[in-house]
């Protein structure tokens, strides 16, 4: 017991300085969030002009403490949170795509027999496998083809068709009890009132750790704007933008990063249960 | 479920907070940046029309003092000129009599009378005296070796007061280097008077080896000595009595403007200072405007307009300019004769200040500024101009950077300056303070 214990205290202080190092970052945003812009914009260009033989300085508190930089994204230059809209009517647009396209058809793939159901299935676990610069020319094609491109539309509807999701969905689907939707058959139900109000509420911890991977992607999309709304900085999401703040430092950097941070923590503060439910189910498949 | 509610609720917060600065941002911004008028700055030439004072000055007035006069106590009797006026050779300026004329005539005819009485009792007594001619040579040698001592003394004083000022040392008796042409004048003069002293130190020797007695050598000395006092005491009756005509009208020495008078009539008068101020009529007098109270470089032939104490007009141009010891600057406006009695004469205006209005234009095109656009004093002089930025998102906006300019000229409403601005857009009439790098909207209408 007394060897457990030991194994416990060193693995839980290993992991509390793991946990430390990996939200330093997280952080140090928010810490810097709060310097005025002038001395962040001064922090900053001191990047890549710093003496390799001495201790780098992480200032750990400003100067004097300022809300400029919440007061310059807010009132002053209002570009970061139309950005921000961007991103949510992306993220927003997406997830509803997905909403309609995934569940629907990992129960397809999981329930029904029908020829050709195993090549889609295939095809689907390649798409999974195949990273975004393999699939990125046809896209293209195809979207200008159909004249999306340059369009919102050029972002939401390939997206909405996520591989990964309808795997993790079909592959909690193929485990549900089959006498359940059976019971509901013969019930009377129908093959859509089966899948909305029996398959879908019982996949609902599947389907939240779903919808919080599949917001952080969408929160996070960078190649895909840049590859399909070339020039179209209206358009683009807060995160592609993001590269242009750090590389002109206008001193709001900290503070556009940590409001692009807290919609993406409250999502995940709301489906925190169903994130790790729905991930120990699948394992335990 | 609690966390669910936190994070639904931290959402509705935020997208709520987002909304409203979306909403919001642009009445906030416009209510907290400072608007400003943007201004493209003219070129042009100056011009300017500005208040000022002046002065009637008489550049080539000379003060006049009572030369033959010195050491005489006067009083005044009567003045018949006064600063300004306009007098012609010979015109009456005052008259004066000498204070205590009477008494000083009677000390000095009392004086005369007892060196005559002096020399009459040496006469008497030494009635049987009957001078040689080696006496006669005697005397007469003498004479001229108190003369030439007299001579050789006035010639040395000035010859030493002169090595003194300009500060030489005679050394080996010869006119040391660097020496003034007055000095070497003096110099000479003084050699000439040694010379003539030696000469009759030399005939004074020749003359003591006549064997002249005692008696007839106290004589002579005392003979010359009282004749020698009559002599004076008559001298001093005579420059007294031609003074006190002289001063029964004293009159101007030419055609010209008495320009001060320091006589009063009725009170006694210091004749070792100057008397009155004279400059003559062929020397015009000017108008000497005090320019040092506007930033305005006022030139030659710069525009003027004045108005005299009377009501009179005139108008002239700008002679010539300079600065006074004091350090002020002032312009000079020459003043015809003419023009004088346009403005009531040169009485009326020595009488007190002239307003004058300058009309200045300046000879070269700059940058004309309204004075609310330049900002600073002294030499620490700049405008804010206004510079688009463009932040990391596309987004333009107005920020102001410090510009220094050296002004020119100055004057109510208008600046000029030197630098060429005409590229930049002026930042002015704000409605709040502003500063360098403050973001800044423009008026609309």
């Amino acid at each position: 017991m007394r060897t457990l214990r030991k194994k416990h205290v060193i693995s839980r202080a290993l992991l509390t300085l793991v946990a430390l190092i990996i939200l330093l970052p997280v952080v140090l945003t928010a810490l810097y969030s709060f310097f005025s812009p002038e001395e962040i914009k001064a922090f900053m260009e001191t990047r890549g002009n710093y003496d390799a033989s001495v201790w780098m300085e992480i200032k750990l508190a400003p100067r004097v403490f300022s809300l400029s930089q919440y007061y310059n994204i807010l009132i002053e230059d209002v570009s970061v949170l139309r950005l921000l809209c961007n991103s949510a009517m992306y993220t927003v647009a997406i997830l509803l795509g997905q909403a309609l396209v995934i569940p629907a058809m990992a129960y397809a793939l999981s329930r029904f027999k029908f020829r050709g159901r195993d090549a889609i299935f295939f095809i689907v676990i390649m798409l999974m496998l195949l990273p975004f610069q393999v699939t990125m020319v046809p896209n293209v094609l195809t979207l200008r083809a159909m004249g999306l491109l340059n369009t919102a539309w050029a972002v939401i509807l390939p997206t909405c068709f996520a591989p990964f999701y309808i795997f993790l969905v079909r592959q909690f689907m193929v485990g549900l009890p089959r006498e359940i939707l059976e019971a509901a058959e013969v019930d009377g139900a129908g093959t859509f009132r089966c899948f909305i109000h029996v398959a879908l509420p019982v996949c609902r911890p599947i389907l939240g750790a779903a919808v919080a991977l599949s917001f952080a992607d969408c929160w996070n999309l960078v190649e895909q704007p840049l590859t399909y709304l070339a020039g179209q900085t209206q358009l683009m999401p807060l995160s592609v933008m993001f590269n242009q703040l750090t590389e002109n430092p206008s001193g709001v950097e900290f503070a556009g990063a940590a409001l692009y941070i807290l919609p993406a923590l409250l999502i995940y503060l709301y489906f925190q249960k169903d994130i790790l439910s729905g991930i120990q189910l699948t394992e335990l498949k | 479920m609690k966390l669910k509610k936190y994070a639904i609720r931290g959402l509705i917060i935020f997208a709520v907070v987002v909304a409203l600065c979306m909403f919001f941002s642009g009445t906030i911004r416009t209510i907290t940046t400072a608007k400003v008028k943007l201004l493209t700055p003219r070129q042009g030439k100056f011009s300017e029309q500005v208040e000022l004072t002046g002065k009637v000055v008489f550049p080539a007035a000379e003060p006049v003092k009572l030369e033959n006069a010195q050491g005489v106590s006067l009083t005044v009797t009567s003045v018949k000129v006064q600063p300004g006026s306009e007098v012609e050779e010979g015109d009456v300026l005052f008259t004066a009599e000498i204070a205590d004329y009477e008494k000083n005539m009677d000390t000095l005819r009392q004086s005369y009378n007892e060196a005559a009485g002096q020399l009459a009792d040496l006469e008497r007594k030494n009635a049987n005296l009957r001078l040689r001619p080696t006496d006669e040579a005697w005397a007469k040698a003498y004479t001229a070796l108190a003369e030439a001592q007299n001579v050789e003394l006035d010639a040395r004083v000035t010859r030493d007061a002169l090595l003194a000022v300009e500060g030489l040392k005679a050394e080996n008796g010869a006119l040391p280097e660097g020496a003034s042409e007055e000095l070497t004048e003096a110099w000479a003069a003084h050699d000439t008077a040694a010379q003539a002293l030696k000469e009759a130190e030399a005939a004074m020797e020749t003359a003591e080896r006549y064997n002249i007695s005692e008696t007839a050598r106290a004589y002579i000395v005392d003979r010359q000595k009282y004749e020698q006092q009559m002599k004076d005491y008559e001298g001093q009756m005579v420059d007294l009595r031609a003074l006190r005509s002289t001063l029964q009208s004293v009159t101007a020495p030419d055609d010209g403007y008495i320009t001060e008078v320091n006589v009063k009539a009725g009170e006694t008068f210091d004749a070792s200072g100057p008397a009155y101020a004279f400059s003559p009529e062929k020397e015009d007098p000017v108008l000497r405007i005090d320019t040092s109270k506007t930033t305005l470089t006022i030139s030659r032939g710069t525009d003027v307009t004045f108005d005299s104490a009377r009501g009179g007009t005139a108008e002239g141009s700008v002679d010539s300019t300079g600065v006074t010891v004091s350090g002020d600057t002032y312009a000079d406006v020459e003043l015809s004769s003419r023009m004088i009695r346009d403005l009531g004469g040169s009485i009326a205006m020595l009488a007190e200040d002239i307003p004058v209005r300058v009309s200045y234009r300046s000879n070269d095109n700059t940058t004309l500024l309204p004075s609310s656009a330049v900002r600073g004093a002294g030499d620490d002089r700049y405008v804010y101009t206004v510079q688009q930025t463009q932040s990391a998102f596309g987004v333009n906006s107005l920020v102001t950077q410090k510009q220094s300019v050296t002004v020119l000229a100055e004057a109510e409403g208008t600046v000029s300056v030197a630098e060429d601005l005409s590229y930049m857009q002026i930042a002015y009439m704000e409605d709040r303070e502003i500063g360098e790098n403050t973001t800044v909207m423009e008026y609309v209408n």
